[in-house]
């Protein structure tokens, strides 16, 4: 086991790592193709595509409304789906088995079905398309994420844990944010993730909840309709990086706070 | 934010407030209840209420002056029209084999990011994997075209070195529908196993090998039933990810590979009357689904007695 | 400390942009309520940012665009706005557009209003389907002509849809069923346009079922059924697709980028069918609606630059003369090749297109 876990591993996941990285350089390289298309193999090599969509106002803005929206769908989807996981934590039998059911079903229909539904339910309502309807939508998408991967500790969790923290003194909202949420951490650190995935590359959903100002993933659509040309690789290269150095930096930012204390 | 909670119980109304939910256990509990039950009433029941509906009308969108005429023939269609059920049946039985390949292929990984790798670099390579997933599944799908088309970069590398047989057929099969399933499954399965086995206790492990247990019983006896949560999450979010998976079998699986989220995809873009027709095989895919799933975690049940509330 | 001063201004520059986005739902729903406004739904090219910015500067008119990647998607959105439509314009193809007009989301066209009716080409402008129930219902922008792509270092030109079938191309070949699929029924000696069945339901499902049955029987040539025209240039550049059924638009934009494609109409048919822009059921901003396509129709100008963006041909008089050479010799086809096609007639369409839609999801199924 030892020897096992000492090389055997690190060479799966390096070689996971290589598997999920190779097709972007190739990605990456196209970028820098002087051509409309991308293909192999790349005779002449430019950085105007690059430059033309760090200065493309229209994606830019586009990658501003998405990422808005995955801003606003995450904090939704975690306010709705904690409380949710904790409710059906707590329940047993086949009252849970519905919970459940209920809870993933909007995750179970197909996205155009999802998007109309929702598109109707909200014109029902009198309520504009917009920035609002599109984390409304998204957050739908994403609570069933966040209750499943917030279950896979919460059931771990034992209630002794917090009955003690309360014989303490603490009241619910200190033992929430002192024991609760830490311990529900790794669940929660991914269950943000996939919010915020889930959001920023969904396009169906925010065609038709959305205004006038496409969100990055619709803006991406329409000029894939007229040929896949550099730039679109050039842009994804981009977002890759960005979202890249953004988490790291946070990362950084947050073990240098926890060393500091 | 504890601080801030803590000074709030200066505030007398604050804390009685607080104190009152904390001596009721059951007020607590049905205040809590009521954001997960309203919410499921909102967002999940009602739009799709319209939907139901819709999928028993003979037709929808109505053109002005006609009336509503309601019938089953759409649900009968389903069952009535051979290749339907065929896409059906292959959605399911490749969501399953995609949920299994994922779970076989992650977790050792995830084994290695939650005990193995150093912890102060977990989160860092974390995030190194998570990265890919910023880029828009089409993109990514594209990507993977360059990768394996006859003049792609796989092909081309095998041309350079001279290997028989080049340019291989990589695209638009089995193999590349597998390398692009599991291109957009892996973070799912990846998280959930990570948060569960991060919490499995390392000297457990010492002992029982101390106790001379082998690697395999290890993992079999402690590492498995101890990560079940996170088996069970990871499954399931594939399962569904996998289920309602519509561009990327599209762009890289062959011509015979058609599924069943494909279909109802194909019946909404033809437009014209589609949508009730397409509303029932959604809302049988949702049935069948549902009821896959809850079998699957019926047979899975912890063994645990219930933890009394 | 030149660390914090940046982290400082990035903080203020998330908060003036947090205040923007916060304003922004209420921005969009005020400029609907506005006259100066128009609300177009379209394809990308087709509205050049020039056009856009010299109409708004002449008019007044701001052109919200909003950008759309097929006909589907429109329709389904019209649908679920049930009649209280965000979009004035909007963007639907011929053979398409039978079925947003007999779901009473489009309004026909007050030829009184519109000035500039002379400068389509009269070939388009009197061409049955612009035209149902008798009355014109959108103004043609861009024609598109349905043929055979293939590699020219590959093949030779084919002259007969036979080669999508023929055994030297197996695993070759790639189409959109529904596009291809009235050209096999021409192919096999149906009528792939349905007229002449007129109304005649089980003659023309026989015709239906004998091709579904006959593609079905020669699946074994396709590489794969594509959706978007983009999948079948990325297909054609990594030498995965030799022959492909498809429209002249993705084939032009290869030919002129300089990579060995040819397109040709063979010589059992073509289909053509063009796009235009709509006015939607009772759209709010009416008169800019029509405004904007007066402008659109003005000057050729606006004609050439869509066929730059999108490689389809102008249905503007005097487009061609302001094309280079290059593009006019890619763009145009041989008189040969243009007897060939048939227009796609929208009063036959809906029938035939229904049993062709089923029809090909039977196909991808099988």
């Amino acid at each position: 086991m030892k020897r096992l876990s000492g090389t055997a591993l690190p060479i799966w996941f390096w070689l996971f790592v290589v598997y999920l990285f190779l097709p972007l350089f190739v990605m990456a390289a196209m970028g820098f193709r002087d051509s409309k298309f991308i293909a192999f193999p790349i005779h002449d090599w430019t950085t105007a595509w690059y430059r033309s969509v760090l200065a493309d106002e229209e994606i830019l803005s586009a990658l501003w409304i998405s990422l808005q929206a995955a801003l606003y769908s995450t904090v939704i989807a975690v306010a709705i789906g904690l409380p949710m996981s904790f409710v059906v934590a707590r329940t047993r039998g086949l009252l849970r088995g519905l919970m459940i059911a209920a809870i993933v079903l909007p995750a179970f229909l197909p996205v155009v079905v999802s998007a109309i539904a929702i598109r109707m339910f909200l014109g029902n309502l009198g309520l504009e398309t917009g920035i609002a309807a599109i984390s409304f939508g998204h957050a739908i998408s994403s609570v069933p994420f966040v209750v499943i991967m917030l279950l896979t500790r919460l059931n771990a969790m034992s209630e002794n844990m917090a009955d003690a923290a309360r014989n303490l003194g603490a009241d619910d909202l200190i033992v929430l944010f002192r024991i609760v949420l830490p311990f529900l951490a790794p669940a929660l650190f991914g269950a943000i993730m996939f919010c915020l995935l889930l959001s920023f590359e969904d396009f169906v959903r925010s065609f038709f909840l959305g205004g006038n100002k496409p969100t990055f993933p619709v803006l991406l659509y329409a000029k894939l309709r007229f040929g896949f040309d550099p730039g679109l690789a050039a842009i994804s290269t981009i977002v890759l990086i960005a979202s890249t150095a953004l988490g790291l930096y946070a990362e950084r930012h947050i073990r240098r706070r926890k060393l500091g204390r | 934010m504890t601080r801030l909670l803590v000074s709030a119980r200066q505030f007398g109304p604050y804390r009685s407030a607080v104190d009152t939910l904390a001596r009721l256990p059951a007020l607590r509990f049905a205040l809590i209840a009521a954001i997960p039950i309203g919410w499921i009433a909102v967002a999940n029941l009602a739009p799709l209420a319209q939907m139901v509906a819709i999928s028993f009308q003979d037709r929808y969108p109505l053109p002005p002056g006609e009336p509503t005429l309601w019938t089953l023939n759409h649900y009968a269609a389903f069952f009535e029209t051979p290749h339907y059920l065929a896409a059906f049946i292959r959605s399911f039985a490749f969501a399953t084999l995609a949920t299994l390949l994922t779970l076989v292929v992650m977790f050792p990984i995830a084994y290695y990011l939650s005990k193995v790798a150093p912890r102060d670099r977990r989160i860092r390579l974390l995030l190194l994997v998570i990265a890919p997933f910023w880029i828009s599944e089409i993109v990514r799908s594209f990507a993977w075209i360059l990768m394996l088309a006859n003049r792609g970069a796989v092909n081309s590398a095998l041309g350079l070195l001279g290997i028989p047989g080049a340019p291989l057929d990589l695209l638009y099969n089995n193999v590349s529908l597998t390398i692009g399933v599991l291109y957009l499954t892996s973070l799912y399965m990846l998280l959930p196993l990570y948060a569960a086995l991060e919490k499995i206790d390392g000297s457990l492990l010492e002992a029982a090998a101390g106790l001379g247990a082998s690697p395999l019983k290890r993992l079999w006896r402690i590492v498995l039933p101890l990560s079940r949560d996170g088996i069970v999450g990871g499954c399931t979010l594939v399962f569904l990810l996998v289920i309602g998976l519509y561009a990327m079998p599209q762009l890289l699986g062959g011509p015979d590979d058609t599924l069943f989220a494909a279909t109802i995809g194909y019946v909404f873009s033809r437009a014209g009357d589609s949508w009730p027709l397409g509303s029932a095989f959604s809302m049988i895919l949702i049935g069948v689904a549902l009821a896959y799933v809850g079998l699957f975690a019926v047979l899975f049940r912890s063994r645990k007695p219930a933890r009394p509330t | 400390m030149k660390d914090q001063l940046t982290r400082r201004r990035m903080i203020q520059g998330a908060s003036v942009l947090g205040a923007t986005a916060l304003a922004a739902p209420a921005i969009i729903g005020r400029a609907r309520a506005e006259s100066r406004s128009l609300n177009v739904w379209s394809y990308d090219g087709f509205i050049t940012d020039a056009f856009r910015e010299a109409f708004s500067d002449q008019t007044g008119i701001d052109v919200n665009v909003r950008l759309v990647s097929d006909q589907a998607e429109q329709f389904n959105l019209m649908a679920a706005e049930k009649g209280d439509f965000s979009a004035d314009i909007v963007c639907v193809a011929g053979h398409r557009f039978y079925q947003f007009i007999d779901a009473d989301f489009l309004e026909p066209i007050d030829m009184g209003q519109l000035d500039n009716w002379s400068l389509v080409q009269t070939e388009f402008a009197k061409a049955e389907w612009v035209s149902r129930r008798d009355r014109v219902w959108g103004v043609p922008v861009v024609v598109v002509s349905t043929g055979l792509i293939y590699n020219t270092e590959v093949l030779d030109r084919p002259t007969s849809l036979s080669a999508m079938f023929d055994e030297a191309n197996t695993g070759t070949t790639s189409y959109q069923i529904q596009d291809f699929f009235p050209l096999v029924m021409n192919y096999l000696g149906y009528d792939g346009t349905g007229s002449s069945y007129a109304g005649n339901t089980d003659i023309a499902q026989r015709a239906v079922d004998a091709t579904r049955d006959f593609l079905i029987e020669h699946k074994n040539k396709v590489r794969r059924y594509y959706d978007a025209a983009t999948e079948v240039q990325q297909m054609m550049l990594t030498g995965d697709v030799a022959l492909a059924a498809g429209s002249s638009g993705p084939a032009a934009q290869l030919i002129l980028e300089g990579f060995p494609v040819g397109f040709t109409i063979p010589r059992e048919g073509g289909l053509a069918y063009a796009y235009g822009f709509n006015i939607a059921r009772n759209a709010k901003n009416m008169e800019n609606a029509y405004a904007f396509l007066n402008a659109l129709l003005s000057s050729p100008e606006n004609g050439a630059a869509m066929v730059r963006s999108t490689g389809f041909n102008s249905a503007m008089k005097g487009v061609e003369e302001l094309l280079t050479d290059a593009e006019r010799k890619v763009l145009s086809l041989s008189d040969e090749e243009r007897s060939h096609l048939t227009w796609v007639d929208v009063e036959t369409a809906a029938f035939i297109f229904d049993l062709v839609d089923k029809a090909a999801e039977e196909i991808r199924a099988a």
